[in-house]
């Protein structure tokens, strides 16, 4: 009988000390890609010098590996529970010097879904029908924004999804 | 190394003269025939330190030869599992049946055993999705979204290995663990959700398979003598 005691509290053991243990590897909601190209040349990646990006509605800069201090492809966040993102990008936005900063504002307007992934990485947004709106200022340094197909999709962050001509 | 060799050959002579130690006239004796019921007593006592988590299993085997048993286990279950980004409740029924081999040799009246078995099962179920957060940038701000989706009528079929024992710890009382490998054959699985939690199965792994366990106490009703 002690024997079975000692085998079945050795087993309760081993049972009891098992965990979770599926990492999330798959691709969850994807960011909007953007590639500045040239305005005069408009098949000519174009870099921008200095971004800055926000999201209205959320407080500081959204930083990434893709936002450096000259970059021509972004990728930004998408609000995944508003069907409206007002993007801010700031041209020489991250120098000391703040006279020169230059602020855009354009809006994605877009329709969601949201998609079960699985047990780790749980539910992501997938975006359908996007549209971008440049909000006209007295000194635009973006000349023309558009989406690369129409209407755009936007599931994955495989490809560019907007094209910023300045 | 010879040294070695002579050692083994000795000891696996030492063995064969061991096992020649059987009982050999057994014709007096006979072995009880009968039907075992019993019940899962770890669900219920576990439900009372997660209210996560529901269940109530009956098991039930009748000796059909020397060391063979079919068995079955029917029950019901209900969880709520929370993962990293959301939570779900999942409750139904199963039924599994199958046979079970005893490894143990007793000695003469004792009906000690090793259990080894296979099962074929199959549950039938509901799953709820309470609430969700996207995974998304955590630049963005984290929202719960209370969906309370509900996919109904969802079934499973998957075959389990079990290994386990059963000690008569007081005449006709019989206590028992088992542990289950369990793996998945066909599942109908919802829309925009996954069966992450079967009843009877438990949780669902990557590839599919997964484990349980049972602590039994039952109770053996005679029928003959064989």
């Amino acid at each position: 009988m002690k024997k079975y005691i000692l085998l079945f509290t050795l087993l309760l053991s081993i049972l009891w000390s098992c965990e979770k243990d599926e990492i999330c590897l798959e691709e969850t909601t994807p960011r909007l890609v953007i590639r500045f190209y040239d305005n005069e040349d408009p098949n000519e990646f174009k870099k921008v010098s200095n971004l800055v990006v926000q999201i209205e509605g959320i407080s500081g800069d959204y930083f990434n590996e893709s936002i450096t201090s000259s970059t021509d492809s972004i990728a930004i966040p998408i609000k995944v529970t508003e069907d409206l993102t007002k993007f801010k990008l700031i041209l020489n936005g991250s120098d000391t010097d703040d006279s020169n900063d230059n602020t855009d504002v354009f809006d994605l307007i877009y329709t969601r879904e949201d998609i079960f992934v699985s047990r780790s990485c749980g539910y992501k947004t997938i975006f359908h029908d996007a549209e971008t709106k440049l909000e006209a200022d007295n000194d635009n340094w973006i000349i023309d924004i558009e989406t690369i197909a129409d209407p755009q999709e936007i599931n994955n962050q495989k490809s560019k999804h907007v094209k910023i001509f300045h | 190394m010879l040294k070695y060799f002579i050692n083994i050959i000795i000891l696996f002579f030492t063995l064969s003269l061991f096992s020649q130690d059987k009982v050999k006239d057994t014709s007096a004796y006979k072995d009880r025939y009968g039907l075992r019921i019993g019940i899962d007593f770890f669900q219920p006592i576990y439900s009372l330190i997660d209210e996560d988590k529901k269940g109530l299993e009956f098991v039930v085997d009748y000796r059909v030869s020397k060391r063979f048993f079919v068995a079955t286990e029917f029950g019901y279950s209900e969880a709520t599992t929370q993962e990293d980004f959301f939570n779900f409740y999942t409750n139904g029924q199963y039924l599994k049946i199958g046979a079970d081999f005893n490894a143990y040799r007793n000695w003469l009246g004792m009906e000690n055993i090793i259990v080894v078995g296979l099962r074929y099962a199959y549950s039938n179920f509901d799953q709820t999705v309470n609430e969700y957060t996207i995974n998304a940038d955590p630049f963005l701000p984290y929202q719960t979204i209370n969906s309370a989706t509900s996919y109904n009528g969802l079934n499973a079929q998957w075959v389990e290995f079990v290994l386990g024992i059963k000690a008569e710890i007081l005449h006709n009382v019989f206590l028992g663990f088992s542990f289950r490998g369990n793996q998945l054959i066909n599942s109908k699985e919802p829309d925009n959700f996954k069966n992450l939690f079967i009843p009877g199965f438990n949780k669902v792994y990557l590839n599919d398979n997964g484990f349980g366990f049972n602590y039994t106490i039952s109770y053996l009703i005679p029928l003959y003598r064989k």
